[in-house]
């Protein structure tokens, strides 16, 4: 399995966005399988936060231009689910799992290990952008508890030594 | 036909119609209900959970009543402890969230969240007081926002969205919850209507003073009717120590349910403006001096009397502003005392679609469709320009359509506006391309359908007109209009589909093309469909000014006399006398709140006519450009100062009450016109008799109503040739917040909107290299101009619009005529 590290385009790339030409082909694709235009939001949203590892202002206006909808109305959106970044993320979103299957099978511990070890408290990021670190509700995956989700994949069944080793090779620049 | 649905309340058997919900029925049964997050003009959102209701027949489930459909066999309790339990419940959580400091807030007295905790009996105990901060989401030169009181209705997101079709405010999550905010927390830039204040439950959105003066209910006068625009809003002036401090709506009054736009809502400042006339001028030696009432209308009844002896015309625009009264009485004034026909309303927008466009193919010189109408069309064809610049109130009556799905909107023009986001479809057509397309239309649907024709072709005139229609081809019409012909049959068709439809012709200065021309093509299309006359269908012209309409009813014009008929001797037009009167033709003109200099285009005569007239009178509220011309200035009331009627563009009479007294000095146009018939020997009617004139031409008017003359076709002029336009569009048309006259004079207008500025969409700034609030340097072949740049995201790309009356000679002396559409060279000025 391989984690794919967020790329996160600089805000000052995003201030006027046009879509390009493959990603004008995905959203009106997608909005074929909408009955308005508003209905695709959510999905246009994840495609741009796939493509611009973020959501920055200028995405917001130019989703809003392509859907006929306000900026105020799509940032309200935006802002609504935590999923969707404000901010652009560090390379890899550490989200460890806060809820109580997770936390009694050594959550807890793979948590305070992680502050500790990369000197970071939650929703912090480190100094050389590599991590962040991020408390979540339950991941659905109490069966293989604890569990940690490092953008868009499950790691399960943690240990602290395997989490290291996670770790480590993170931070070298290869991907896991 | 709505079904009928019998529901229980309180043990009483209640009609309801099927479809409606619970808080309807109940509001209009009379049963109090309380709301927060309710209003009828937008939809229901069920969040504030004080409007619950026990459903007896479901083991007393308590259902918020707003968003609850009726059912048959339903029965409620709206009465009971459990609901009342409920209720209190709900607001004490309420209160968590708002910061109860009612005492230091200016919106105590008048806060419904105040007043449902008076009537739901909560104590100061039963609050859990919780310290509720946050730093304000809304930034706005009108708004203070304090999300510490918010209680997250969201009435003002759904006010702008649903109603002003602005969606300027939404809802964000910050670190301390959810708040009302803007994007990004840009400062407010919107259409500044004020809705979203008007609509607060609680002190969350307030008007920043002054322009909200507390306390506020002092001195309050009767409702009246704004005078800045045919749309007939009705508003209730707040007066204090003599003084318009805030001007309100409510709910019940038609036709605008308490909605007021920008000019409504804060331009009564005009008022109260230090520009303002406060004395009569006369001109000794060269310079216009204050004089005494009674030396100044001595020097008028004289120019009167001398042009009279030297034999030579006499010549008087009154503005579509004026009254039905003073209207009346100024063409009896010119007919009667002074003798002479030529009396109109001047160079003014609207004018021409009524009598030269409207009147020739229906009989009449008024619009065969009104509010409701509109509101009931199934389909609304608005070509021309964007009501959402040009009249606010059709925009949100037709936006109001679209959301309850009941109507679709066409819309086909050349410039620029925030409605076209929402309509069904908008066709950009190339300037002065809209009688083309019209016409393109019609030979479509006689083209296409056999029975169509046949139907008009018992129409008078129809032989001819066909003929012309015909030489519109889809080649002719694409050259015109920049439209496909497949997009133009489209059209067509969805039009044949339609039962009712209504066509929207709005005018305005500066507006590119013929306004009798497009009234006229309009007119003849609906007469083919048969939807000239029907039961939400029709036309609808919207004049410029408040009282257009009404002045054309009681003969304010050269070629009608009350109540429509022909004037026999038929007066000059207003560029034809302008005309006469550069050729020294003209002793008297008698400019009653026109200004030439100012508002007219370039090749009016203009400027020969002023210096050719014998003697000038300007009767205006402020010192016009016009005045420098001027033999006589006679300073008027305006606005909330006035008593009479106006007839808004839907052809309804409504009353003006005055909510304060003009400033010492000033007179109502009427009198000045009694004033100086009397001098003149030969004294106007007295107002009772005035009053019986006017309901004899309105009674008319209701019974030509319910037997309309016949239409008649107007043949098409031949096709112009094809027109490519490349390069800049000079947009002069009205824009929201100003029109070009009296609302220069208002200083919270002007700071909103600065007149002299040229707005640009963001990429045109970018790609011209300008920089906003920078400089600008506009050219075209006949004129230059320094202007400040704005950006505006609802301008469209390739045009700059700029106010008609922006700069000392009047943008629109860049126009030769009214209608012209011309490019404008934009570069950056150092």
């Amino acid at each position: 399995m391989r984690t794919v590290a967020i790329h996160a385009v600089p805000e000052e790339q995003l201030t006027h966005v046009t879509f390009d030409a493959t990603m004008e082909e995905r959203i009106s694709e997608l909005l074929t399988h909408y009955p308005t235009r508003r209905a695709a939001l959510l999905p246009v949203l994840w495609l741009c936060q796939e493509r611009y590892g973020w959501i920055a202002p200028g995405v917001i206006e130019a989703v809003a231009a392509r859907l006929g909808e306000s900026p105020a109305f799509v940032q309200g959106v935006v802002t609504f689910y935590t999923m969707f970044y404000t901010s652009p993320p560090a390379r890899y979103v550490l989200q460890v799992c806060k809820t109580l299957s997770c936390a009694v099978c050594g959550g807890r511990e793979l948590l305070e290990h992680l502050k500790a070890r990369l000197g970071i408290d939650l929703g912090e990021r480190t100094q050389d952008g590599t991590f962040q670190l991020i408390g979540v509700q339950c991941l659905g995956a109490c069966g293989s508890a604890p569990v940690i989700q490092i953008n868009d994949d499950y790691y399960e069944n943690l240990t602290i030594e395997q989490l290291d080793a996670l770790v480590d090779e993170l931070s070298q620049g290869k991907e896991a | 036909m709505p079904k009928v649905v019998s529901v229980t309340v309180d043990g009483r058997i209640l009609a309801a119609r099927a479809g409606e919900s619970v808080l309807e029925l109940l509001r209009r049964s009379g049963i109090w209900i309380p709301t927060l997050c309710f209003d009828p003009r937008v939809s229901a959102y069920g969040g504030c959970r004080l409007c619950l209701v026990s459903r007896r027949d479901r083991a007393g489930e308590l259902v918020p009543a707003c968003e609850t459909p009726v059912v048959e066999g339903m029965v409620l309790e709206t009465d009971s402890p459990a609901v009342h339990r409920a209720r209190r419940r709900q607001l004490v959580l309420l209160l968590g969230e708002h910061r109860l400091d009612c005492p230091v807030c200016p919106t105590s007295g008048r806060c419904t969240l105040e007043l449902l905790l008076h009537r739901l009996g909560i104590a100061g105990d039963d609050v859990r007081r919780w310290e509720v901060t946050a730093t304000s989401g809304v930034q706005s030169p009108l708004i203070v926002h304090h999300p510490e009181r918010c209680v997250l209705c969201t009435l003002c997101i759904r006010l702008c969205h649903e109603v002003q079709g602005v969606s300027a405010l939404g809802l964000e999550r910050v670190d301390g919850g959810i708040q009302v905010a803007t994007f990004a927390s840009r400062t407010l830039d919107c259409e500044y209507c004020g809705q979203c204040v008007a609509a607060c439950p609680t002190g969350a959105l307030q008007l920043r003073p002054p322009l909200d003066p507390v306390p506020r209910r002092v001195g309050t006068g009767l409702p009246t009717t704004c005078s800045l625009c045919p749309c007939g809003c009705q508003l209730l002036p707040a007066v204090r120590d003599g003084r318009v401090v805030a001007v309100e709506s409510q709910l019940s009054w038609l036709p605008n349910r308490g909605q007021l736009c920008a000019k409504g809502r804060f331009a009564h400042d005009v008022l109260v403006s230090p520009e303002r006339l406060t004395s009569p001028l006369v001109r000794l030696e060269g310079r216009l001096v204050p004089t005494s009432w009674e030396r100044a209308l001595q020097a008028v009844v004289e120019g009167v009397r001398q042009a009279q002896a030297q034999g030579r015309a006499l010549v008087a625009f009154g503005t579509p502003r004026l009254t039905c009264e003073d209207a009346f009485l100024l063409q009896h004034f010119m007919r009667g005392t002074v003798g002479s026909p030529h009396v109109g309303v001047g160079l003014a927008a609207g004018a021409r679609a009524l009598v030269e466009g409207v009147r020739p193919v229906l009989g009449t010189a008024r619009s065969t469709a009104d509010f409701t109408d509109l509101a009931a069309a199934d389909l609304v064809l608005i070509l021309r320009a964007d009501p959402s610049r040009t009249h606010p109130l059709v925009k949100s009556i037709v936006l109001a359509g679209m959301r309850r799905r009941s109507q679709q909107v066409v819309m086909a023009h050349a410039l620029s506006g925030g409605l076209e986001r929402h309509v069904d479809e908008f066709l950009l057509v190339r300037p002065l391309g809209e009688e083309a397309l019209l016409y393109g239309i019609c030979r479509h649907l006689l083209t296409e359908s056999a029975t169509r024709a046949r139907q008009a072709a018992g129409v008078a005139g129809f032989d001819q007109w066909q003929a012309g229609v015909l030489h519109y081809t889809d080649e002719v019409v694409q050259g015109l209009t920049g439209i496909d012909p497949e997009r133009v049959v489209a059209l067509a068709r969805r039009l044949k589909r339609a039962h009712r439809l209504v066509v929207v012709v709005p005018a305005g200065m500066g507006i590119p093309g013929d306004e009798a021309a497009v009234a006229r093509a309009a007119a003849g299309l609906l007469v083919l469909l048969g939807c000239h006359r029907k039961p939400g269908g029709g036309l609808l012209v919207l004049g410029e000014k408040a009282n257009l309409q009404g002045c054309l009813d009681v003969g304010l014009h050269p070629r009608l006399l009350p109540g429509g008929g022909s004037a026999e001797e038929p007066g000059w037009e207003p560029v034809h006398a302008m005309a006469r009167a550069g050729a020294g033709e003209v002793g008297f003109l008698y400019l009653v709140g026109h200004d030439p200099l100012g508002g007219w285009p370039r090749a009016t005569h203009r400027r020969d006519g002023l210096e050719g007239a014998g003697f000038v009178v300007v009767q205006d509220a402020f010192l016009t450009k016009t005045t420098r011309a001027a033999n006589v200035v006679l300073p008027v009331s305006i606005l909330a100062e006035r008593e009479g009627t106006v007839v808004g563009a839907d052809g309804v009479r409504r009353p003006l009450h005055a909510a304060v007294a003009p400033p010492p000095g000033v007179a109502p146009d009427g009198e000045i016109f009694r004033e100086l018939a009397r001098r003149l020997g030969m004294p106007l009617p007295s107002k009772e008799e005035v009053e019986r004139s006017l309901a004899a031409v309105f009674e008319g008017h209701l019974r030509a109503r319910h037997r309309p003359p016949l239409p008649t076709f107007m043949p098409p002029p031949p096709p112009p040739p094809p027109r490519t336009w490349r390069g800049t569009l000079l947009d002069v048309s009205p824009q929201l917040l100003h029109s070009g006259s009296v609302t220069r004079y208002s200083a919270v207008l002007r700071e909103l909107a600065p007149i002299v500025a040229v707005r640009m969409a963001p990429e045109d700034v970018a790609a011209f290299g300008l920089t906003p609030g920078g400089r600008a340097h506009l050219t075209t072949g006949t004129g230059e101009e320094m202007m400040m740049v704005r950006v505006d995201r609802t301008v469209r790309p390739s045009s700059a619009v700029v106010l008609w009356q922006s700069n000392a000679e009047g943008l629109g002396a860049f126009l030769a005529v009214d209608g012209e559409a011309r490019l404008v060279d934009v570069r950056r000025s150092r």
